[in-house]
């Protein structure tokens, strides 16, 4: 798309994609950050991943009060008025994201040091790093604007569910066998359920960038492996 | 509801010169009753010159030529049983500046009610013009004075002045050619407003220049660009998602 006349109005728009940008980096950060922590046990890193969810909140502030102002003093419509928008949400997303990864770092500072951690079959890490993939690929898109890029993401979707229902079934079974364990079986749980959100999240992305170019939804049902878990 | 039975007026084919100069290349609208159409586009892109083709106003330019299809109700008003002023009568227009007659507020609304007929008494006529002031959101500001010079009004009071006119006469169609250009935002939001009532009995069509305010009054926008038709539908497709890539440009203030 061209410039617009009113050089100004540009500029605050690539502020906010340089907002989100970061925004993104960050949450992308986090998540790693806090699945390497899960897995090295490493179990100092745990609490400055709590402690930077806070930059993550002021960024996403940042952002909805820049797209605020802008739609306050430029009214803007059609596309710009949907990137303002789709920006808006993509933040808030990445907010939610930032929470989940802080979610899971609190979670797992409490199993690491259980003795019985080593001995879990479980492949959360697995499901994390496709999480993660999808969150980068997701983020790629927006930000280049590539309808077939989201589009992809859309439709990956079920993968993200079939890992979790497997990890859900392990943990199930596992559990049964092995009461005592309950406790950290069920932060495992949670854990899983926090990727396969964050999993989510990322098609909302998708759908978001969707909307960007087309201004209006893909109407294809996303494909499910479960509804229930 | 179909919407054929709801067409005021129908163009097709409308090319029109001034000299060898052309300013509008084959442009077809549809405008249909009870809705307010927008015409938008860049200064210059023949917004008026189409305009003014709806009630004939380019009749009185010598070197203008119009040619192609207007129906009104199904009856072609450039044919040759057409008496202009009849139309004009039918297809009333308000213009940019407002423009009310050097005579008093009740003569500017009363002249064409009494040359059309409308009123046989004089309370009859008084009636007719209190009511039209009324409808033009005018009465309660003017009722005092109905026997001042119009001109001494605000530029707001004239421009609904202007539309008080040109309903009195009861048309069908009402053009009007950015009339809020010269208004302060709440003399604008007044003739919006004006307006939204005023399509439950007229069908309205308004040049503009302003994207908020053709978004926020039409039903219908259409979007010119040097003579030519680019896009014309439904205005909240037009100002969410256009479907041709000029249209967008032009209205989010785009390098087109
Ligand atoms: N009386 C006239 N004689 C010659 N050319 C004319 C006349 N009126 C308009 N034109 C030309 O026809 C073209 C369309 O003019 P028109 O006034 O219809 O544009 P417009 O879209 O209403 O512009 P604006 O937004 O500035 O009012 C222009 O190139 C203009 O110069
Ligand atoms: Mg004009």
């Amino acid at each position: 798309m061209t410039q617009h006349i009113n050089s100004a109005f540009d500029a605050g728009l690539a502020d906010v994609n340089m907002q989100i940008a970061k925004l993104g980096a960050l949450a992308e950060t986090q998540l790693d950050n806090s699945l390497t922590a899960l897995k090295d046990k490493n179990i100092k890193k745990f609490d400055s991943i709590i402690e930077r969810d806070k930059k993550l909140d002021e960024l996403t502030a940042e952002v909805s009060s820049s797209v605020f102002e802008l739609i306050a003093l430029w009214s803007p419509i059609a596309y710009d008025l949907r990137s303002l928008l789709v920006a808006d949400r993509v933040g808030a997303i990445l907010e939610r994201v930032g929470d989940y990864s802080k979610n899971i770092a609190r979670r797992s500072q409490v199993i690491v040091t259980e003795e019985s951690f080593d001995r879990l079959p479980v492949n959360i890490v697995g499901l994390g790093e496709h999480v993660q993939g999808l969150l980068h690929r997701s983020l790629d898109a927006y930000m280049e604007n590539d309808l077939q890029k989201a589009m992809n993401i859309w439709e990956s979707d079920i993968d993200t569910d079939r890992l979790y229902l497997s990890i859900f079934k392990e943990i199930v079974s596992y559990m049964s066998d092995n009461p005592d364990d309950a406790k950290m079986l069920t932060h495992m749980i949670f854990i899983s359920k926090n990727l396969e959100r964050v999993g989510d999240y990322t098609t909302s992305i998708a759908k978001q960038t969707y909307f960007l170019s087309e201004g209006e939804y893909p109407d294809t049902k996303r494909p499910k492996a479960m509804t229930t878990y | 509801m179909v919407e054929n039975d709801t067409l005021a007026l129908q163009t097709n084919n409308v090319y029109v010169h001034y000299g060898s100069k052309m300013a509008i290349n084959n442009v077809a609208v549809d405008f249909h009753k009870n809705q307010v159409t927008s015409l938008i586009g860049p200064s210059g892109c023949g917004k008026s010159t189409f305009l003014r083709c709806l009630n004939r106003m380019n009749d009185v330019i010598d070197i203008c030529k119009v040619q192609g299809e207007f129906h009104l109700n199904g009856i072609d008003i450039y044919g040759p049983e057409i008496q202009v002023e009849n139309l004009r009568k039918q297809v009333g227009m308000v213009f940019q500046k407002p423009n009310p007659f050097p005579k008093t507020i009740y003569e500017n609304v009363a002249y064409g009610p009494k040359i059309h007929g409308l009123a046989s008494t004089k309370s009859e006529l008084d009636d007719i013009v209190k009511d039209t002031l009324n409808r033009a959101g005018l009465y309660t500001e003017v009722k005092d004075r109905l026997d001042d010079i119009a001109t001494g009004l605000s530029g707001g009071q004239q421009q609904r002045l202007c539309i008080a006119r040109a309903i009195a006469i009861k048309p069908e169609i009402i053009l009007m050619d950015e009339p809020c250009s010269a208004l302060d935002p709440i003399a604008t939001a007044v003739i919006e407003e004006l307006i939204n009532e005023l399509k439950e009995n007229y069908t309205i069509v308004i040049v503009t220049h302003s994207m908020q305010q053709a978004a926020r009054i039409s039903d219908k926008t259409a979007y010119f660009h040097l003579g030519e038709m680019i896009e014309f539908g439904i205005t909240s497709n037009i100002f969410t998602n256009p479907n041709h890539e000029m249209t967008e440009a032009y209205i989010s203030g785009r390098i087109g």
